[in-house]
């Protein structure tokens, strides 16, 4: 019932925001407003309490973990500096923004052993974002998050499909 | 602590900053170069002005040169840890087939930037790239384990001396406590002292001008016995002296209470003021670095933004020899006031491209330093206004610098073919550029 009123709330609160959509502020305001809501929600909750699963699953290590962020983090710069160099241009040649982000969401996913569960629910958040931002006219970063959730759901089919095949 | 010791202190001080900065540095230039190329692809509607202006317009080179140095300065750390036997370097040391997977993905992104970035080879860049992969390949794990753990002991040992005597916990709650009690108490009975004097100053005063209150007298007569009654009820009168003997007693019996609590805070104080020196220090190090990189970013971005002459290639040469001037916004040359200009007028340009103008060395110009510059009509209107780029000086050498006299080719001696020798490397070096255009 509490999360009702939070809603009610957030929504009447947002609107009120709405007068500065001219503004650069009103991006901020509305990440801010869908953030809430899927906290609202619980989504966020969610994701945090499956990402824990996956790390008990495989007893990845506390130590383990943090190398493994680290070796993520390297990832991240990596992909960036060699497509902001112009190389491997027979792969990140074909890349629109969408999918260089998905890829590096892909090291990720790999060093942190996601489910498919976790890549489904995180497209599922992926979907407001999208929405929203093509509502207001944020129309490059409402295609962006379209391409990021179209390929999260792939991702999560595909993981699927493993998990049923080896009986993960 | 004598002389000898306080060197040595500050010695080891300054290894340790060391130490830890060449973990931090690497560290935080990583994440804020992932976290700004993220927001940057991540919302392309709101931009994040001031990571375009500085990490983010670095060019290939820059950037390779400053990931280099990071990666050199973790290198160092993995020394020192080594030496400490804090750390062991094993070669390819991957727990599981994923790790190992992106290991070798981003050691191949790696390499290929680095290579990309510094050489302009066409035919052994894919060796090269295979052969630092590989040497990415065996560095990245180390990387991960020395960045995955920090050792901050000796910056605890600086804060908290472990040394001396440390006063525990539940003795200083139990000191607190009491404390409070006694503040509390002490309030109270001050209260009651104060009330009390009041009281009886009032008294006194009343009565030495007993006379003058007339047919009231007697009514405060009684309003002042009704207040002392009360008084008396209220603070326990009778019992005021008793208290204050006990609460100079337990003042007394708490002194070593009161001495270690002394020392507790004297010790928090210095802590903090020790913690906050070193968290100073590091911080103005890194800010001040973080500046700087700024700083230079900002200037790359200005220099690409305007027309520019970054380099003169070679900038030794001599008469009717090939130059190279290579820089930002050179454009097209639709315009014909758009011209290369010299001490010596105007420079015929052969080849004039984006971000490249080749030209040949005139006859005319005599021995020594040229300086060079190019004007170029805005927007491609004669009338708008001219822009002129930066100047840059070229050194024309003699042509017998480079090549043989007269005298040495016709004589056969050693000398003779000494200085032909000579010649011929400073040709090699200088004037044969391998990257200039064949006619």
């Amino acid at each position: 019932m509490l999360s009702v009123f939070y809603t009610i709330f957030l929504i009447v609160a947002y609107n009120l925001t709405r007068r500065l959509q001219e503004t650069t502020l009103f991006f901020l305001m509305l990440i801010l407003f869908v953030s809430a809501l899927l906290v609202n929600f619980k989504l966020f909750e969610k994701i945090v309490y499956f990402i824990r699963q996956d790390i008990k699953r495989y007893n990845i290590e506390r130590l383990d973990l943090m190398k493994r962020l680290i070796l993520a983090l390297l990832w991240i710069v990596a992909v960036f500096a060699v497509r902001k160099a112009g190389g491997i241009s027979w792969l990140f040649g074909v890349f629109d923004d969408g999918t260089l982000l998905f890829f590096i969401m892909l090291g990720f996913f790999i060093l942190f052993k996601s489910s498919s569960t976790t890549s489904s629910l995180m497209s599922i958040v992926a979907i407001p974002y999208t929405a929203f931002f093509t509502i207001y006219k944020f129309e490059k970063t409402g295609d962006l998050f379209a391409i990021l959730t179209f390929f999260l759901f792939t991702l999560a089919v595909f993981q699927a499909f493993k998990e049923q095949l080896f009986k993960i | 602590m004598n002389q000898l010791g306080f060197t040595k202190q500050v010695g080891i001080f300054f290894y340790e900053v060391i130490k830890f900065l060449c973990w931090l540095l690497p560290l935080l230039f990583l994440l804020y170069l992932a976290l700004s190329f993220f927001l940057f692809y991540l919302f392309p509607d709101f931009p994040i002005e001031f990571s375009e202006r500085t990490i983010l317009s670095l060019r290939n080179f820059d950037l390779g040169v400053i990931l280099l140095l990071m990666f050199l300065l973790t290198v160092v750390g993995i020394y020192i840890r080594q030496r400490e036997k804090k750390i062991k370097v094993k070669l390819l040391r991957f727990k599981s087939r994923d790790e190992l997977i992106v290991a070798l993905v981003t050691a191949f992104f790696f390499s290929t930037f680095f290579i990309k970035s510094f050489f302009e080879l066409k035919k052994f860049e894919a060796v090269l790239i295979l052969f630092s992969t590989l040497f990415f390949l065996a560095l990245l794990p180390q990387f991960v384990l020395f960045y995955s753990f920090i050792d901050l002991n000796y910056f605890k040992k600086l804060i908290t001396d472990s040394t001396e005597i440390k006063p525990n916990l539940p003795e200083i709650k139990y000191l607190l406590m009491t404390l409070m009690q006694l503040v509390k108490k002490t309030v109270f009975e001050l209260w009651g002292i104060s009330f009390f004097l009041f009281i009886f100053l009032y008294s006194v005063w009343i009565l030495k001008n007993l006379s003058s209150f007339g047919q009231y007298k007697f009514i405060l007569i009684i309003f002042l016995a009704f207040i002392w009654f009360l008084f008396s009820y209220l603070v326990k009168a009778y019992k005021l002296i008793k208290l204050l003997r006990k609460l100079i007693r337990k003042i007394s019996e708490k002194k070593e209470y009161l001495i270690k609590a002394i020392y507790f805070f004297c010790k928090l104080i210095k802590a903090i003021v020790i913690g906050l020196v070193v968290v100073s220090f590091i911080a103005i190090i890194v800010a001040f670095l973080a500046w700087q990189l700024n700083r230079y970013a900002d200037y790359q971005r200005k220099l690409r933004e305007n027309l520019t002459i970054m380099s003169v290639v070679p900038v030794k040469t001599t008469l009717a020899q090939k130059v190279k001037l290579q820089g930002y916004n050179f454009g097209w040359r639709v315009n014909k006031k758009d011209k290369l200009m010299s001490n010596y007028g105007p420079v015929l340009v052969d080849e004039w491209k984006g971000e490249e103008l080749i030209f040949i060395v005139p006859l005319h110009w005599k021995e020594g330093k040229v300086k060079l510059w190019i004007e170029k009509n805005k927007d491609d209107i004669p009338e708008e206004k001219l822009i002129k780029s930066n100047v840059v000086t070229l050194r024309v050498l003699s042509r017998w610098d480079f090549f043989p006299e007269e005298e040495e080719l016709r004589n056969k001696n050693l000398l003779s073919y000494l200085k032909r020798a000579v010649k011929k490397i400073r040709r090699t070096l200088f004037l044969q550029q391998p990257y200039f255009p064949e006619n």
